[in-house]
């Protein structure tokens, strides 16, 4: 029986050096093997360790990748307000803008032709234990918003990575941030 | 079955290495190689090998000129910079006829430059930036799989001219991961004299080779040009290596190569799914440049356009080839999609491009 091919899937989401914009990706290209026939994952970032401009780019496709490079995004992660002012424009009209809504203030967005996800992540992330995994619960709202992969596969690829030398616990947290996001309710 | 894992491309490069039998690496960290440098001493001590962090890029190619002149698979690293402080070294290297890979990951220059991703050495690269008359012979692949399979492909050819090879890759190819198919490719086999390697002799009437790169000192000039000339034919002859795509009822043709070459091919595709004749060649060997390709690509289409991330290198290259035959149009630096060093060239401003010319 012939598998029926998924639709193409492309983020970019963008943040400074230390926010953990580069791991979203990772994760989604780990766990994105397993279901789509080809992953692609393409860093962009300054020559910091932290708090230098970052940008990733990641598609999910069962078509050949040809570029790497997503001009024109359907969804955009955005997690800083210098972010905001760079990558705005480059989602489609139509697209899904999904923000820290404690690092940017919806207001900023200026854009009518787009829908704003508005998740206060850093917070969520906070009350949980750190604001270290507000990625995660990022993470998690797209994955809900988008359908792009199931919930349970990105959280067990955390499991897989070389950070799997985590103490359970901090595993347990991670996939609790993950969760978080993925059910919160707008 | 074999193994298809998620690598960058600069992890690529090395594994292709381990997967060729290269146990030798020396090498100096740079953005945006220093992952392979640290990828190999991790794994080269475990395997036997000999990992070795230089002072300086210029130990780096020294230390591989002695081991590749003992006849062994060895490579080294670097980006921009450190590849312009490795020039003389080259240059001796290729004047001893010795095999040998070198891995160049582009940033942007010239000094210091940028530490992201650029296009700007084809020149140096492909024409030689070190003194004298030599080649090497240029691959520039595309994807990490082509990174994984042409460090490969570099050993095999370098083994088989008896000449340094060089893959050629930037910021954006070095650090993407993709899915990699890893195993080991059988390009047939090198040749079977290696009576030019040195070799530790236990008895003192043992022969010995000699490796030198005083050509017109020690030995004699005019058959060393000759002897290198003929080679250098044959891979212009043999080697020439390009991906087409779409060619076949093309109007215009663009013509890209390694992560420019990704972004033209995207815009490639674009231009078909709005019904225009739109083809790509991509030159996979840049030494041997495929001029004959070309050549004959002049005379089928009105209008080339030639993208590469720099003010406009390898459109000379294009525009010797073409001959006046067809118009030569260039995109390079200044359409990236930021104007400062993080900027970079996407498939649809290619596709705009594409449009104003059809």
């Amino acid at each position: 029986m012939a598998e029926e091919e998924k639709e193409t899937m492309e983020l970019v989401i963008a943040g400074y050096g230390g926010q953990g914009v580069l791991t979203m990706g990772d994760l989604m290209i780990k766990a994105g093997s397993n279901v789509y026939k080809h992953v692609s994952w393409l860093p962009s970032y300054d020559t910091y360790t932290r708090g230098g401009r970052v940008v990733c780019y990641v598609i999910l496709s069962d078509e050949n990748i040809l570029s790497p490079l997503v001009a024109r995004p359907r969804t955009l992660v955005i997690m800083d307000p210098v972010a905001m002012d760079l990558y705005r424009d480059c989602l489609m009209p139509g697209g899904t803008l999904i923000i820290d809504s404690c690092m940017v203030s919806p207001e900023m967005v200026g854009r009518e032709d787009i829908e704003v996800i508005a998740v206060p992540a850093s917070e969520m992330a906070q009350s949980i234990l750190t604001i270290k995994i507000t990625n995660l619960v990022l993470l998690g709202k797209y994955l809900k918003l988008s359908g792009a992969l199931p919930l349970e596969l990105v959280a067990s690829a955390m499991t897989k990575s070389k950070e799997a030398v985590l103490k359970d616990g901090f595993l347990t947290i991670n996939q609790e941030a993950l969760s978080a996001g993925y059910n919160y309710a707008n | 079955m074999d193994e298809k894992v998620l690598l960058t491309g600069n992890i690529a490069a090395a594994e292709g290495a381990l997967y060729a039998g290269c146990r030798h690496y020396f090498g100096y960290p740079i953005t945006p190689q220093s992952d392979v440098v640290e990828y190999f001493s991790a794994k080269l001590p475990q395997m036997g090998g000999e990992f070795v962090q230089s002072e300086s890029e210029c130990t780096s190619i020294n230390m591989l000129y002695g081991a590749a002149a003992c006849g062994i698979r060895a490579m080294t690293s670097t980006s921009s910079p450190g590849f312009s402080l490795m020039q003389e070294g080259i240059s001796h290297i290729a004047a001893a006829e010795l095999p040998c890979v070198i891995m160049h990951v582009q940033r942007g220059g010239p000094g210091s430059g940028s530490t992201q991703t650029a296009q700007m050495d084809y020149n140096q690269v492909v024409k030689g930036g070190g003194h004298g008359e030599y080649r090497l012979i240029v691959l520039a692949p595309d994807s990490v799989q082509e990174i994984f399979d042409f460090v490969q492909l570099g050993f095999y050819l370098a083994e088989k001219y008896r000449n340094p090879a060089l893959v050629l890759t930037d910021a954006i190819i070095g650090q993407m991961k993709e899915d990699v198919e890893l195993r080991t490719i059988d390009f047939g086999p090198t040749p079977e004299d290696r009576s030019w390697a040195l070799k530790i002799h236990r008895s003192p009437k043992g022969k010995s080779a000699n490796v030198h790169s005083a050509v017109g000192i020690v030995g004699i000039y005019n058959e060393w040009l000759a002897r290198t000339n003929e080679k250098y034919e044959n891979i212009k002859r043999d080697e020439v290596r390009f991906q087409s795509m779409f060619m076949e009822d093309a109007e215009l043709a663009i013509v890209a190569y390694g992560s420019s070459g990704r972004a033209a091919k995207g815009a490639c595709k674009l231009a078909r799914e709005e019904g225009l004749k739109v083809g790509v060649l991509r030159p996979i060997t840049l030494w041997p440049f495929p001029q004959p390709q070309i050549e004959e690509l002049a005379s089928r289409v009105k209008k080339i356009l030639v993208v590469e991330d720099n003010l406009g290198q390898m459109v000379e290259d294009v525009r010797g080839a073409v001959e006046g035959r067809a118009e030569v149009h260039f995109m390079g630096v200044f359409s990236r999609h930021m104007p400062d060093c993080n900027g970079m060239i996407f498939p649809d401003t290619i596709l705009e491009e594409v449009k104003k010319l059809l």
